[in-house]
């Protein structure tokens, strides 16, 4: 037996297509919105990464005159630097992909080290339109593979980001708060806040962060506490869901407060997309005004990336609808008929359907219940 | 209303668990109808409970099969599944440790063995050490194994000590404290997300009032 090595996989004939049919929706919709795709290479040099992943992250690799590549763990990245560097022209600028990506991950279920990633980036703007533009852009691109009971979970980079910066915590302590928000685990915070003597005011915002999701109501509620720190964050809010609202995608939107991202470079709205019953975000996202400058030039963005694995998971799991298949039709022929078999062949293919060209003699070993039509040409 | 379903771990701590949700009246008392049953159905309250091995509750809540679970801080950590990890229910209190027969030196020549259940944190655990081992993984009885020479020391739960001693072994150093957490599965917090967070809210009220 000859085996695969962990966190890649095979997409045989009939995965492959369902897989192939998602994508080419994605494209179809990031399209519709503006969206030019395109593609950068599948490895770079290492450092065009490490600002944003750990090394131990990637699949990293010498070339032969030592130096050290790595297969993209994210394309954002290399949208970052590929608008820093080659494409001039007026923003915004609006860029799609759909790209496999690389990382070194413990493999479980949902998580594999080789996955597909269908995604936008609208760069060059910062406005509160942007925003609602690409969260309503993954919604509609989510709603055009037939997924339903599917939420966009919203959230904002600062909430954590302004308690965080008036406690004046070290690195490490801002990354274990981090985590415990990430965990939503209310016991460590708690213990968190006595042990750093925390002030009062920011201890019962911290207190109050892991468990403040829901649906709208939830700024409300938190708007009546009067924080200083995420006044801000909960106007701009707002401004996104009333857009949203208009957009008709009221319904798919959810708020969480508590929500931190692992990349560390989202700086505004962040957002997760859930399927009811699993457990793992289908497609994140958010703002990042700070990345682009990394790579020299200073512009804000916007954008989200799509894991195209997980929606096929998720599809599967609710009795997916079947893809309408082009008709199967077998064209049998007689061996001095073959020209206007040919031809007749490619009539029908023209007109859409899938067509094979057997002769009478040969259509003995053919199964014929797997065509949808017989057309016979001579006899 | 949504039926939320908890994962509950069969053994030591089930008694405490099903106490600590009825006295938060999230639920009736289920603790008469355990017997060989895996699934209790409280339909009162809407609430189903299953029983799973410890160190199965991970999995049921990572993937949806269970909305919530109770399990211990040492199966998270030896685990690190993809969960939300919310409350300290503060029982089924324990100690992960490294034990040993008591005259076990801490020099040696070659790799140290350790046997464990706990394959994962005790590889963390020596790394950061700076130490190499030689991680055995066992199932159970893990006491055995430097009696009988399979490995130089242990690393496994303790609780009240007893069995270390029965076994001629005293615990060396103490990794980390461990008790019980509620573990929530991270799309069904939102999915649920009113029925889950009163669970919370209500559990959080008991553990901090008692």
């Amino acid at each position: 037996m000859i085996y695969l090595p962990d966190g890649v996989q095979d997409f045989l004939p009939e995965e492959y297509e369902f897989k192939r049919n998602i994508e080419d929706k994605f494209r179809e919709v990031f399209k519709s919105f503006g969206y030019k795709e395109i593609m950068p290479p599948t490895f770079e040099y290492s450092e065009n990464f490490s600002h944003l992943f750990d090394e131990n992250s990637m699949y990293r690799f010498f070339d032969k005159k030592g130096n050290i590549l790595a297969l993209r763990p994210d394309v954002t990245a290399q949208i970052a630097r590929i608008v820093s560097t080659k494409l001039e022209g007026r923003y915004p600028l609006k860029l799609c992909y759909v790209a496999n990506v690389y990382r070194y991950e413990d493999t479980q279920v949902g998580k594999m080290r080789e996955f597909t990633q269908a995604g936008v980036e609208l760069i060059g703007t910062n406005h509160e339109e942007s925003d609602a533009e690409v969260i309503a852009l993954s919604i509609e691109a989510l709603k055009s593979t037939g997924l339903k009971d599917f939420k966009i979970d919203i959230g904002h980079a600062e909430a954590f980001g302004s308690i965080v910066r008036n406690l004046n915590l070290g690195n490490e302590d801002v990354n274990l708060l981090r985590e415990l928000l990430e965990q939503k685990n209310q016991s460590a915070i708690e213990d968190f806040i006595k042990q750093k003597e925390i002030k009062r005011e920011e201890a019962k915002l911290l207190r109050e962060l892991p468990l403040l999701f829901g649906g709208k109501e939830i700024l409300e509620k938190l708007k009546k506490e009067n924080f200083k720190e995420t006044e801000g964050v909960l106007e701009y809010l707002d401004r996104v869901y009333k857009i949203l609202e208009d957009f008709g995608m009221k319904e798919y939107i959810s708020f969480d407060l508590g929500m931190v991202q692992n990349l560390n470079y989202y700086t505004g709205i962040i957002f997760r997309g859930f399927v009811k019953g699993l457990g793992y975000a289908i497609c994140t996202g958010g703002r990042y005004d700070k990345l682009l400058k990394i790579y020299g030039k200073d512009l804000p963005a916007t954008g989200f990336a799509i894991s195209v694995e997980r929606v096929m998971l998720a599809l599967q799991r609710q009795s997916k609808e079947e893809w309408v298949k082009p008709r199967r039709v077998l064209v049998r022929y007689k061996e001095e008929e073959r020209r206007r078999a040919y031809e007749k062949a490619n009539v029908l293919r023209k007109e859409g359907n899938v067509v094979e060209m057997y002769t009478f003699k040969r259509c003995e070993n053919i199964d014929l219940k797997s065509f949808d039509e017989v057309v016979d040409v001579g006899e | 209303m949504d039926i939320v379903s908890i994962a509950l771990p069969k053994g030591r701590m089930t008694e405490d668990a099903v106490v600590l949700f009825k006295k938060a009246g999230i639920s009736n008392d289920v603790l008469k109808d355990i017997s060989r049953k895996l699934i209790l159905e409280d339909n009162k309250n809407a609430i189903k409970f299953m029983l799973v091995k410890p160190m199965d509750v991970p999995t049921y809540v990572e993937h949806g099969a269970a909305d919530l679970g109770v399990c211990g801080k040492d199966i998270l950590l030896e685990q690190k599944k993809d969960l939300y990890e919310v409350l300290d229910l503060k029982f089924g209190f324990c100690r992960m440790v490294v034990a040993g027969p008591p005259n076990v030196k801490d020099s040696f020549l070659t790799n140290k063995r350790v046997a464990t259940k706990f394959p994962n944190v005790a590889e963390e655990f020596f790394k950061k050490k700076g130490e190499n081992v030689e991680i055995i993984k066992l199932n159970g009885s893990v006491e055995l194994a430097p009696i009988v020479g399979l490995s130089e020391v242990i690393v496994d739960i303790v609780e009240t000590g007893r069995t270390l001693r029965e076994n001629g072994l005293v615990v060396i150093e103490e990794i980390f404290p461990s008790t019980a957490r509620l573990i929530v599965n991270k799309a069904s917090m939102k999915t649920k997300s009113e029925r889950i967070k009163d669970i919370i809210l209500k559990l959080r009220e008991v553990i901090n009032g008692g």
